[in-house]
Formats: C-alpha cells, sequence, structure tokens
C-alpha cells in the first residue's frame, strides 16, 4: 500500500477526479478546453521521457504528434470511419517511423540530437504541405468523423469522456514505466549516460526505446486532436509546436512526474485568459513567462516541491 | 549560358550566405562562450533593422544611423543579460531558452507598438547606388558591400578572439570558467560584455539589411532557426566555421533553389540533416 | 426672514419640479416600449412592409463622362419588429500578430466603420451592433470556441488565413452561429464546406482565387507576350492560383508557354535565389500571388536585381494591397507594358457615389485609403444588418435563407449572395500601376470583366 502514499498518485487521483466531473457542469467551452489540457498532457509527458529522464533534448516531436494526427485523419476519412479504430492504427503506425528517424538521430548527442530532430519535424512539415493530393496541402483535411461504426462521440461529452480515458490510461502506464526497471534505465540515459554499458544495456538500444514509447504517447495525443478538431492542417508538425511541450515542461517542472501537466494546464489558462487582449496577448504572454522563469527557478513543480519539504522539515521527520 | 547561370547563383548564395553570417556571428559568439541560448537572437537582429530604420529617418546618414543602431542594440542585449539571464545562472541552461522565448514575445510586440506593423525598409544609399551585370542578372553594389562587410566582420572577429589579449582572456573562460577565475579573470563581466558585442553584431546585420529586406513585426521568428542552425553546424563556438557554413548554406541553396524550384520549403533542413547525419559532431569540431 | 422666504420658494420650486419631472418622465416611460430582454425564439414574420428605396447613382467614368442612374432597390423590412435582443454581438477573426498584422488590422477597420454607422443611424430596428476581436493567431478554433460560448457573439466576420477558415468552417455546425469569411480566399471554403458538404452558415463577401487565377489570365491574354513564369508561395493559395492562371490563359491564348517556376515557402525574407532563376530563363513576363511584406521584399529585389529590365509585364494578383501601396508608394516598379495588379476591392472602383462615401469616410478616420479587406468586412456587416432587418430574427436557419440570394449595394458594387455556395459575386478590376504625385500609386486601364465570367460555377467538377 505503499504506493498508495506516492505524491504523484494522489495527485493524480486528485486531478483524474476532478476531471471526470468537467461535463456535468454542462459548460460547452470549458469541456473544450480541458479536453485541449488533457491532449496536451499527454504530449507534454511522452516530451517530458525524453526530455526529463532521459535528458535528450527534441525540437521535432511535433513529427510523432503530427504522424498520430494524420493517419487518423486519413485511415477514418479514406478506410474506416472509426475515431477508435484511427486511434488504435495511428498509434502503431507511430512505431516504425518512431524507429527511423529514432535510429537516423539518436546516435547523436545533445545539440545535435536537437537540431537533427528540428530537421527532420521541418523535413515532415514540407511533405505534408506538398503532398497536396493526400494531405490537402496548408488547406488541410476537412470532415474527420466523430460517429463511428463501433463508437459514436459525436457530442461533445462522449468525446470528453474518450479522450479522458486516453489520457488516464496513458499517464498511469507513462507513470507505471517511470517506476519501473526501464525507468530507472531511462534515468540512467539523462543521469550518467556512460555507465550503462557497465550494467550490460546499450545506451542507444534504451534511447531508442524510450524515442519509440514517448512517440506511440504523442501520437495518441495527436490523433485525440485530430478527431476534436475535425480538420487537420500541416502547422501541428511546424517546429514552434514541437517546442510547446518543452515550453509546458519548462513551466510546470522537468524533474517531477507530474511537472508537464502541470506545465500544460499553465500553459492552457494563460494562453486562454491573454488572448482577451486580441492585440497584445503576446506582451502580456512574454511578460509572464518571464515573471515565472525568474519566480519560480526550476518550474513552478520546484514550488511544490518546496512547500512538501517544509511539511517535512515541520512534521520533523 | 549555364555557366554563367551557375555563377549568378553562387554570387546570390553568397549574399544570402553573408545575410546568414551577420545574423548568426552574433549568436556563435554568445553561444560559443557563455553557453547560453539566446533564443532572441533574431529579434534584436530585426530590431537593429527597425533602428536604423528610426535613425536614417531622422539623421539621413546611412553611417550614423548604422553606428547608431548597433550601438543601442548592443546596450539593449547586454541589458537583458544584465537584468534578466543573469538571474538564472544557476538554473539547468535550458531555463535560458524559455526566458529569452518570453524576451522575443515581448520585443515582437514592442515592434509592433513603436514602429506599428506597415513594413518597413530604407532606400539603397546614394553612393552605393548602381550594380554590375553578371550574366542575366544586376549584382547591385550594394549586394556586395554587404559581402565585403560580412568578411570583414568575420575578420575582425578572429582577429579579436585570436590574436588580443582580451581575446585570450575569453578564449580562457570559453575553455574552462573556473580555471579562468584563478587567473583572476571575472566571466561574469566578461559574460555581459560579450552579449554586449554579440547583439551589437546583430544590430549591425539587421541594420545592413533592411535595404533590401523590409522587416515587419515579429519577422524574427522566421530568422532565429537559420541562426541556431549555422551555431550548430559550425560546431558550437567556432567563429571561422560559422562563416564557412554561412556562405555554404548561402550557396547551396541559392543553388538548388535554381536547379530544383520545388525545394525552397526543405532545403536549410535537408542540408543540415545530412551535414550533421554525415559527421557526428559539428562540422569543424567544436571549440 | 428673508432667507427663509427664499428658502421656501427655493423649495417649492424644486418640489414642483421634481413632480413635474416625474410625471414627464413617468409619461414618456410609459410611451416607450420596454427593452427586451429575454430572447424569445424566432418570432415568425407576420407583418411586412415593402420599401422601395431609389439610389441615384453618378457615376464618373472620366472627365468628360458623367451617367445618371437610377436603382431602385426594394427590400421587405420587419415593421415595428424588434430584435430578440437590444445588443446583437459580433465576433471578428483576423491576424493580429506577426508579419500579417496589418490585415487583422484592415479587418478591423472595416468592421468598425460598419458597426459605428450602423449605431449612429439608429442600429438595427433598434438594437445595437457590438464587436468582439479575437487573433486567429492565437489557435482559432480555440478564439471561434470561446466567441460563441463565453463571449455569446451571434455572428463571425474575417478570417485572413484559408487554413484557418477551413479550420473555422469545419467546426461551424457545432458552433451554430453564421460565419462570413471576408479574406481567406480558398475555394475550397465554398465549393467543398457550403456547396459539397451542405455547411449552410458559412457565406463569403471577398472574392476568392478566382481573382488571382482566372480574372488574372484574361489581362495577360491581351498582352502581347508569350512567355511567362510564375513565382508563387509553396502553399495552397500559390498553387491553385497558379494552376488556374495556366489552365485558363492555355485556353485564352493556346500560343502561350510557361517557361518558370519558382515555390518560395510560405513566409520568405529573401528572393534572391528565385529571382536569379527567373531571369535566367526565357520568360518575358512574370506572374505572382506573393503578397503582403513578401511582396514588397519581392518587388524591391526585382527592382535590385534587373528584373524589370527584362520582365515586359508583371501580374501581381494582390499587388493593390494598402500595406503595399503605402510601403512602396512611389518606388513600385512599372514595367514597360505595366505592372498589373488587384486585390478583393480596389478603392476607385466602382466610381459611384456609395463607393466614394465609403472612400470619404474611411480615409477621414484612419488616414489612408481602404485596404479591400476592410471593405469586404464593412460589407460583411451590412449584409447581416440587412438579413436582421428582413428577418427580425437571430435564427441561423432563418437568417441563412434571407442571405442566400441577397443582392447587396456594397462599395465595391452590387453583391450578389449566390445560394448554391454562399459566395458573393461582385467583380474586382486588374489595373496598371501609375504614378501620378499621389502618397500612394494609382491605377490606370482598369479592366474588370463581369464576375459571371470568371467565377467558377457549381457544379465546380
Amino acid at each position: 500500500m505503499r504506493i498508495l502514499r506516492e505524491t504523484n498518485v494522489i495527485m493524480m487521483v486528485i486531478v483524474f477526479f476532478a476531471l471526470s466531473l468537467v461535463p456535468i457542469a454542462n459548460e460547452r467551452f470549458y469541456i473544450y478546453l480541458m479536453s485541449l489540457f488533457m491532449i496536451y498532457s499527454v504530449f507534454a509527458l511522452s516530451y517530458n521521457l525524453l526530455f526529463g529522464y532521459a535528458g535528450l533534448l527534441s525540437f521535432g516531436h511535433a513529427l510523432l504528434f503530427a504522424s498520430g494526427a494524420y493517419v487518423t485523419a486519413l485511415f477514418t476519412l479514406k478506410i474506416f470511419a472509426d475515431p477508435l479504430i484511427g486511434l488504435i492504427v495511428s498509434a502503431f503506425s507511430s512505431i516504425p517511423i518512431a524507429l527511423v528517424v529514432g535510429f537516423l538521430t539518436l546516435r547523436h548527442t545533445r545539440i545535435y540530437f536537437s537540431i537533427l530532430t528540428l530537421a527532420f519535424g521541418m523535413l515532415a512539415y514540407a511533405l505534408l504541405v506538398k503532398w497536396r493530393d493526400v494531405t490537402g496541402g496548408t488547406d488541410g483535411l476537412v470532415g474527420i468523423p466523430k460517429r463511428g461504426i463501433l463508437i459514436d462521440i459525436s457530442s461533445p461529452h462522449l468525446y470528453y469522456y474518450f479522450i479522458f480515458t486516453f489520457y488516464c490510461l496513458v499517464t498511469i502506464c507513462l507513470y507505471l514505466l517511470t517506476k519501473s526497471r526501464w525507468g530507472l534505465l531511462i534515468r540512467a540515459l539523462g543521469d550518467n549516460e556512460d555507465r550503462l554499458p557497465f550494467s550490460g544495456h546499450s545506451p542507444i538500444l534504451v534511447r531508442l526505446f524510450t524515442f519509440t514509447v514517448s512517440g506511440f504517447a504523442a501520437s495518441i495525443s495527436g490523433s485525440l486532436y485530430a478527431v476534436l478538431m475535425g480538420v487537420v492542417t500541416p502547422d501541428v508538425a511546424y517546429w514552434t509546436f514541437s517546442a510547446e511541450p518543452l515550453v509546458m515542461t519548462l513551466l510546470g517542472g522537468s524533474g517531477y512526474f507530474l511537472g508537464p501537466m502541470l506545465g500544460a494546464f499553465i500553459f492552457v489558462i494563460l494562453t486562454t485568459a491573454f488572448a482577451r487582449f486580441a492585440e497584445y496577448w503576446q506582451l502580456i504572454l512574454g511578460i509572464a513567462i518571464i515573471a515565472i522563469i525568474l519566480g519560480f527557478r526550476g518550474g513552478i513543480g520546484g514550488v511544490f516541491e518546496s512547500l512538501y519539504k517544509m511539511r517535512l522539515r515541520l512534521r520533523g521527520s | 549560358m549555364i555557366d554563367l547561370a551557375l555563377l549568378s547563383q553562387v554570387a546570390i548564395g553568397l549574399y544570402r550566405g553573408s545575410f546568414y553570417w551577420l545574423l548568426a556571428a552574433g549568436l556563435t559568439l554568445i553561444f560559443g562562450v557563455t553557453r547560453i541560448v539566446n533564443f532572441a537572437h533574431a529579434a534584436f537582429f530585426v530590431l537593429g533593422g527597425y533602428l536604423m530604420y528610426t535613425f536614417y529617418v531622422l539623421t539621413g546618414s546611412f553611417l550614423l544611423s548604422l553606428i547608431a543602431s548597433l550601438t543601442v542594440t548592443g546596450l539593449l542585449g547586454a541589458l537583458t543579460e544584465v537584468t534578466l539571464i543573469r538571474r538564472i545562472y544557476e538554473v539547468p541552461p535550458i531555463y535560458q531558452l524559455l526566458l529569452t522565448f518570453g524576451v522575443t514575445l515581448v520585443v515582437n510586440d514592442v515592434q509592433k507598438l513603436v514602429w506599428g506593423k506597415f513594413p518597413k525598409y530604407i532606400d539603397v544609399p546614394e553612393y552605393f547606388k548602381g550594380s554590375i551585370q553578371l550574366g542575366a542578372i544586376s549584382y547591385s553594389y550594394y549586394s556586395l558591400l554587404v559581402v565585403v562587410l560580412g568578411f570583414l566582420v568575420f575578420l575582425l572577429l578572429h582577429l579579436i578572439i585570436n590574436k588580443t589579449i582580451w581575446g585570450l582572456r575569453v578564449r580562457a573562460v570559453w575553455r574552462d570558467p573556473s580555471v579562468a577565475q584563478t587567473l583572476r579573470i571575472n566571466p561574469r563581466k566578461l559574460y555581459t560584455t560579450i552579449f554586449l558585442i554579440g547583439t551589437a553584431l546583430a544590430g549591425l546585420g539587421g541594420s545592413l539589411i533592411i535595404v533590401l529586406h523590409p522587416v515587419g513585426p515579429g519577422l524574427g521568428d522566421y530568422l532565429i532557426v537559420y541562426a541556431f542552425i549555422v551555431v550548430v553546424m559550425a560546431g558550437l563556438g567556432n567563429i571561422v566555421g560559422a562563416f564557412i557554413v554561412s556562405l555554404l548554406i548561402g550557396v547551396l541553396s541559392s543553388v538548388f533553389t535554381w536547379l530544383i524550384p520545388e525545394a525552397d520549403i526543405l532545403l536549410i533542413y535537408l542540408i543540415a540533416a545530412v551535414c550533421l547525419l554525415l559527421r557526428v559532431g559539428g562540422l569543424f569540431g567544436e571549440r | 426672514m428673508s432667507e427663509r422666504r427664499v428658502d421656501r420658494r427655493a423649495f417649492i420650486g424644486t418640489v414642483t419640479g421634481a413632480i413635474a419631472g416625474l410625471a414627464i418622465g413617468a409619461a414618456a416611460g410609459w410611451m416607450a416600449k420596454p427593452p427586451e430582454v429575454v430572447e424569445r425564439p424566432g418570432a415568425t414574420m407576420t407583418e411586412t412592409k415593402t420599401v422601395i428605396s431609389t439610389i441615384r447613382e453618378t457615376a464618373t467614368v472620366s472627365p468628360a463622362i458623367t451617367e445618371t442612374k437610377t436603382v431602385t432597390q426594394t427590400q421587405t423590412v420587419a415593421v415595428g419588429k424588434k430584435l430578440p435582443k437590444d445588443v446583437v454581438r459580433i465576433g471578428v477573426l483576423g491576424m493580429r500578430s506577426g508579419l500579417w498584422a496589418t490585415y487583422g488590422e484592415f479587418i478591423e477597420q472595416g468592421a468598425r466603420l460598419a458597426v459605428d454607422e450602423i449605431n449612429t443611424n439608429g442600429g438595427v430596428l433598434g438594437s445595437k451592433l457590438e464587436l468582439v476581436f479575437r487573433d486567429e493567431v492565437a489557435d482559432v478554433v480555440k478564439q471561434a470556441k470561446e466567441l460563441v460560448d463565453i463571449e455569446k457573439v451571434d455572428f463571425i466576420v474575417g478570417i485572413d488565413s484559408s487554413g484557418n477558415a477551413m479550420k473555422v468552417g469545419g467546426i461551424i455546425n457545432e458552433l451554430g452561429k453564421i460565419l462570413i469569411v471576408s479574406h481567406a480566399a480558398t475555394h475550397r471554403l465554398t465549393e467543398e464546406l457550403v456547396y459539397g458538404k451542405g455547411v449552410k452558415l458559412i457565406f463569403r463577401t471577398a472574392v476568392p482565387v478566382y481573382q488571382d487565377g482566372i480574372a488574372s489570365a484574361y489581362v495577360a491574354k491581351d498582352l502581347p507576350v508569350k512567355k511567362w513564369a510564375g513565382i508563387n508561395g509553396d502553399y495552397e493559395f500559390g498553387r491553385v492560383s497558379w494552376e488556374l492562371f495556366k489552365n485558363t490563359l492555355k485556353q485564352l491564348r493556346p500560343d502561350v508557354e510557361f517557361v518558370e517556376e519558382q515555390w518560395p515557402k510560405f513566409g520568405t525574407e529573401d528572393f534572391k535565389p528565385f529571382i536569379g532563376a527567373l531571369l535566367a530563363s526565357d520568360a518575358e513576363a512574370l506572374f505572382t500571388t506573393i503578397w503582403a511584406i513578401e511582396l514588397v521584399t519581392l518587388q524591391r529585389q526585382l527592382v535590385e536585381m534587373g528584373g524589370y529590365k527584362k520582365f515586359k509585364a508583371v501580374i501581381s494578383t494582390l499587388g493593390y494591397s494598402m500595406d503595399v501601396a503605402y510601403a512602396l508608394g512611389r518606388d513600385y516598379p512599372v514595367a514597360e507594358l505595366g505592372t498589373w495588379v488587384s486585390g478583393r476591392y480596389i478603392w476607385m472602383y466602382p466610381p459611384t457615389d456609395v463607393n466614394k462615401k465609403f472612400v470619404e469616410k474611411f480615409k477621414a478616420r484612419y488616414g489612408k485609403y481602404p485596404a479591400y479587406s476592410a471593405e469586404t468586412t464593412y460589407s460583411a456587416i451590412y449584409l447581416i444588418k440587412k438579413a436582421l432587418e428582413e428577418t427580425a430574427s437571430l435564427d441561423v436557419d432563418t437568417l441563412v435563407s434571407a442571405m442566400e440570394g441577397a443582392a447587396l449595394v456594397t462599395p465595391a458594387g452590387v453583391r450578389w449572395i449566390r445560394p448554391e455556395d454562399h459566395q458573393a459575386v461582385y467583380e474586382v478590376p486588374y489595373g496598371r500601376i501609375a504614378h501620378r504625385e499621389a502618397e500612394i500609386p494609382l491605377l490606370e486601364e482598369l479592366k474588370a470583366l463581369p464576375a459571371h465570367f470568371y467565377y467558377r460555377h457549381p457544379p465546380f467538377g
């Protein structure tokens, strides 16, 4: 029962419970906002596996997200109109993509890896723009169905719970992964990679594994996004979109499992709130980001850790 | 005919490469020495262009405006370093990326506020009007000037870093900041100076190119990627490498655009990917 | 003693005045209808009045020719009806940040001018119009949803980017409000979404890509050049326009050849390599759909590299957009056989009083000639007003029926909202850039083709 005392588990239970109640309030926009939050959460959590745990700074994560979005869109529009099947197909199609891209990029380290992933992400973007007959180019694919053969999620409530299911599943799976032996290996990559071979593990294989798992989760978030929007356009592959999970992770704190989730929440709240200032929201967002970084060094997750530590100290443990 | 067309494209490529060099030179210096990831670098480049526009409208003198603009930009860069970036030296460097991203957002909207949304450019200064004929194209004297100035900037930077006492200090800090401290070199003060020079270089670049490239608010967002690609491909902090890589990318993208008109959207990323994949590590090794 | 008398007189005076005031106020209040606070579900119209208005149009075609035409316009106006709401809110989306921020501002200018005019003239059936602005760059789908669900707008107008128009168009049925696009040019919005998929809530007041790809070919056909080169952005707008231009021109002039095409990516800051390739070809004329700041860069670099010595004619489909006209000003290059430009509205066409008044008002308020997307947005607001006045309803299906087939007198001319695809049909001319000592270049030799000639028609196959 020790696992129940784990802060992360407690937080997850609280957050899952709170999220499950959102549709009851019946506010369509907030249902949408929280749907977005869940999708971004999964995206950012998957990103942090690579970034916070394995120490790999990727600027091409949008590639996997876009693969999930586009494969789902194309599958449901052209082959079989069911969002659930579409999601499964796109999640598993992401594996060969992640393996290929991973194989090419992961042999390089640090900043070279980062620029390579940026390059691959942008090449994917170019492909989506140019392969017009298939992808619809910059006008995109429209009419992605929510009403499937197996599953009908065409109301915002139903769709919310569909996203919620996968959000919980992926979060729990990623959490269990970080707690497992594999999690230790991934962490070892980030902490001190040179010692991995001494325990009989190949760093490149561990990296590839991490990249693929991370990509799998990212493509799920992409698939959910495509069906939520009903339309996909190539900008989901652009490098600025790859930067968003990084921003979310940094805001929340990359050293904590739930940091990216917190960051995603902050990101959604801030961007939505500031967008009310149609003309100068970037200025306000920029100031907010600067203030957050200067105020909370190490992301806002650090605040909770300090509070927790303070509580421990007060309890005299 | 074919040869002359190729030559023209190469000449155009040299101009473009000089553009990339002027954009990336300052970042190479800053990133190389301080390892600070200044995402706002391109925003300062564009700011240099805007300042040049204003000073030129006020004074009518190209040279004066150039000097004024690069100085102000440099000072603004140093100010950013002292007030903001310095406060987060202890945190993981990636947070500088986020912080400077915030700075970019602010600078973009300030540009919109101060200069408005319409594109701004300045005319070719009188003494540089005219061009030479290179095959089918007219190669303006001003483009030539940009190429020459780019080269001079490179020479100057290279000489300062490698042949002066101050440059020696920079290289010491480059190698090992803690050892440098034992030699009574203050890394902090040096960082600010590097930031000043690096951002001033960006300002210089922006000021020069506004003659042939109108600036608009947020133009930097499109340029920052080029800057980082150049810096990384060259090998971090490698000034010679950055100069050569910039010109190389400029020439290659120019020639390939002519050969394959469809390629532009892919080119710079393809070039970067191929180069990085073929070599493990930077093109010219790290300093 | 005298003080108290004064006091008493003052007191009586005050009380009398108060009673009189109250009485008058009560009477006035009694006579005025109480404002409707509760929304009534679409009331059916029982009482209508047919208003015949006569508009005397004086058009100055040239200094020597003035025509006067009497246009009789019949409009059904709901008599004595009021809208279910006192305030009708209209959400406005446009690009407010980034390199195309001028366009969001143009949309705002047009919207504000229309709304202020309407509100000063009694509003719509007594109700006021209110605008809510959002940046479409900040996640357009989120903005659209927020506008409808939180800001409670009754209509959405604007949208600069085609990709964003498709995104909002894709969810508009879910949002349940009418969308009037006033800039985004993709044909897929009207041909695919409205005509193909039956999404009736989408309308467009701006001429789409037909202007760039088809009308331009009619200009090209009359130019004594045979070899064309094209430089267009590597995205849908550039691709579709170039395809339409080539296909149309080939039919009109089978002797024409397309010798070179260049595809700079969207958001290019340096066109030199492309220009070098264009100059190396044997093209005689250049076609481009590049717009906004990129067009300013392209033109300046074309001049610098001798492009205007080589190309005898240049067609720049969005070349008379006001940000470009003002930015280039006297530097706007002129080709030997002309630099032919257009937009989605040209401020000097048609030379009607309606248009002249609009241009005057716009210039007086904003200091510049109206940009095309200002006029298209202005007209979108007036389309809303017309539908509201006719139906006195906010029910979308009722409004859609009122808008379909509507003919609206706007600054750009008469716009007919084609029922099949909800596309406004009106013609926009191409003109030749001429420098006439004004702050912006003017256009001469306006070539206005009747819209039905160059618009695509259902079934769009």
